[in-house]
């Protein structure tokens, strides 16, 4: 009797132990994203050669087609990230689309990848990015630099496709043109659709109080002004990153607001060669600039290429970067246009010095807060998130700006770099101390909101 | 026996010692063409740098005149259109050779580095006498 109960026990714990694996078997299939496409090559097997490639041609772009002002431009490399990393977000371990994540996204309903199909994420990439950047520049595009847009996706597909099935190739090129489609339409309703066509987003009148912007040349009236009600990436980066109103304005030799014009003023006069040289080299250069932003992705796509990211870091380096430079600018051109604060050029002539003269032209829009100060803020905590343990710790030269005529500049932290970054506006004469400090501040609290709010893959190389 | 073995040991060593010499010393002289060379088409690059600062600079001051503003702007304006159509024509070969520098000749980080702080340091030294 003992025996048979034993048996019986013993069959059941068998039954049991099926049944386990049966139910194991069924968890570890759905707990992965989509066993289906599980066989398709990781997005990690892929090299990021071709979306340098792009992004090289993305600034050569921005220098050369009208409209693109720093704004705009960044506008542009945010929606182009997006839809780099959409494309091949499937192809990445523990990866999560940014649908459902990003502000306003979850409207637009992205590509579902076909179950039980195979696909190629780099040739994905390559259409969604080639296909989102031609949107982003549309109507203004030089023929000089579609024909050079085209020849890199063309190229591109070629080398990719070799060897590959004619399906996959199919499949995964449709799939990423479907993507940009999406990303495209989702960025007709962010407030900047095509803004290249009407930068300067006329009539817009400045009050005419004392402590307000004036003209600073022949251009008369500022840039954007509209550009901080767009719609940015994530609401908590316009809510709740917005600077303290600056010090009262007033023209008292002894208040706050002289002290800092008076700064700007010695910091002009008493300036060194060196300091001369970084008001330059951040300048971004007259007449050839893809502006500040565009400095930034340079860096980036040097770190990625000495590091031999593969296209799954380099999509999600770019996304993180695109996001955190899209929603710095609309942040700050809030701030801009809330306050409205006159330049020191314009303070300093009329109160202190009317000989007085900038290192560097300055911009046709509002001083607080900098711009610049703004987006390298924001890049460095994303440069210090993709590189470091947090510490910001990198050496690196940067010699993105040799092929203009500066020296290589290096640097062993992401925040050392920033500093110069917003500490070159002061040497330039066309900021306050404080348009740099809020502003670097601002752009900080930015980058570490889209590492942190956002889902992004934790381990990846 | 004990002459043998320090004859052999010192032929060794020389064996050894000379292709490390000959081939540090040929890295040295390499770095030092690689700079002369790079010097050339880096000088070109800022002295039209300093041509875009300076024309930015005498825009600046004809757009705070306003007396003949508008053809003067319009005659620099020729002059500002050529020298940064020739900027981004010499960037892109400054680009193209740096990365086949970088790619096939200078692999290393700190030769990279040591290529730049040497340049920088040649060109300071020299001055840029293309015009």
């Amino acid at each position: 009797m003992d025996a048979f109960r034993n048996t019986k026990i013993i069959l059941l714990n068998r039954k049991l132990s099926y049944l386990s694996i049966i139910i194991l078997l069924f968890f570890v299939s759905s707990c992965t994203r989509d066993a289906d496409i599980q066989n398709s090559k990781y997005t990690d097997n892929y090299k990021a050669d071709f979306l340098l490639a792009y992004y090289d041609h993305i600034c050569k772009t921005a220098k050369t087609t009208e409209g693109f002002f720093p704004p705009q431009t960044a506008r542009a490399y945010g929606y182009i990230g997006i839809a780099g990393y959409e494309a091949v977000v499937y192809g990445i371990e523990g990866a999560t689309s940014l649908q459902n994540q990003l502000n306003g996204f979850s409207s637009y309903l992205l590509p579902e990848v076909v179950s039980g199909q195979k696909y190629n994420w780099a040739i994905a990439s390559n259409a969604a990015t080639a296909r989102i950047f031609k949107y982003m520049f549309d109507k203004n595009l030089s023929t000089v630099n579609r024909i050079k847009l085209d020849s890199i996706e063309t190229a591109t597909h070629s080398t990719l496709s070799e060897n590959e099935d004619i399906s996959i190739v199919t499949r995964s090129q449709d799939f990423g043109y479907q993507v940009a489609e999406v990303v495209y339409a989702y960025s007709k309703t962010d407030g900047g659709h095509e803004s290249y066509l009407d930068p300067f987003q006329l009539p817009f009148s400045v009050p005419a109080d004392p402590y307000c912007w004036v003209p600073t040349g022949a251009v008369l009236t500022p840039l954007s002004p509209r550009w901080g009600k767009n719609r940015p990436f994530l609401l908590s980066n316009i809510d709740k990153v917005q600077p303290p109103i600056h010090m009262p304005f007033s023209t008292e030799p002894s208040s706050e607001f002289y002290k800092e014009a008076m700064v700007v003023y010695n910091t002009v006069k008493n300036n060194n060669s060196e300091q001369v040289e970084i008001a330059k080299y951040w300048a971004d250069d007259p007449f050839s600039t893809c502006t500040p932003a565009g400095h930034t992705f340079n860096i980036l796509a040097q770190i990625l290429k000495e590091e031999r990211a593969t296209l799954a870091k380099s999509s999600m380096a770019f996304a993180k970067m695109c996001l955190a430079e899209n929603d710095a600018f609309v942040s700050c051109w809030k701030g801009k246009y809330d306050y409205v604060l006159i330049r020191p050029v314009s303070y300093i002539k009329r109160y202190i010095d009317p000989n007085f003269k900038t290192v560097i032209g300055t911009p046709p829009f509002p001083a607080y807060t900098s711009g610049h100060s703004c987006e390298i803020g924001a890049g460095s905590r994303i440069l210090t998130s993709l590189f470091t343990n947090g510490s910001g710790d990198y050496p690196f030269t940067d010699y993105s700006q040799l092929q203009f005529g500066f020296f290589a500049r290096s640097y062993s932290n992401f925040n050392e770099m920033a500093d110069e970054c917003a500490n070159s506006r002061l040497y330039g004469g066309i900021h306050y101390p404080i348009d740099n400090s809020k502003g670097l501040q601002v752009g900080k609290a930015i980058g570490d909101n889209i590492n942190k709010e956002l889902e992004w893959p934790r381990i990846i190389n | 026996m004990a002459k043998n073995y320090q004859l052999i040991m010192k032929t060794l060593y020389l064996l050894l010692i000379i292709p490390v010499c000959f081939l540090a010393c040929g890295a040295k002289v390499d770095l030092d063409k690689i700079v002369l060379e790079f010097s050339e088409i880096q000088c070109r690059a800022i002295v039209l740098k300093d041509k875009r600062f300076q024309l930015a600079e005498h825009l600046r001051s004809i757009e705070l005149d306003s007396i003949h503003k508008k053809m003067e702007i319009d005659s620099l304006q020729v002059v500002i259109d050529d020298t940064k159509n020739k900027s981004l024509i010499l960037a892109d070969s400054i680009k193209v050779k740096l990365g086949e520098l970088f790619k096939n000749t200078l692999s290393d980080p700190y030769e990279r580095k040591e290529f730049s702080t040497l340049l920088e340091k040649y060109i300071r030294l020299n001055g840029c006498t293309y015009q």
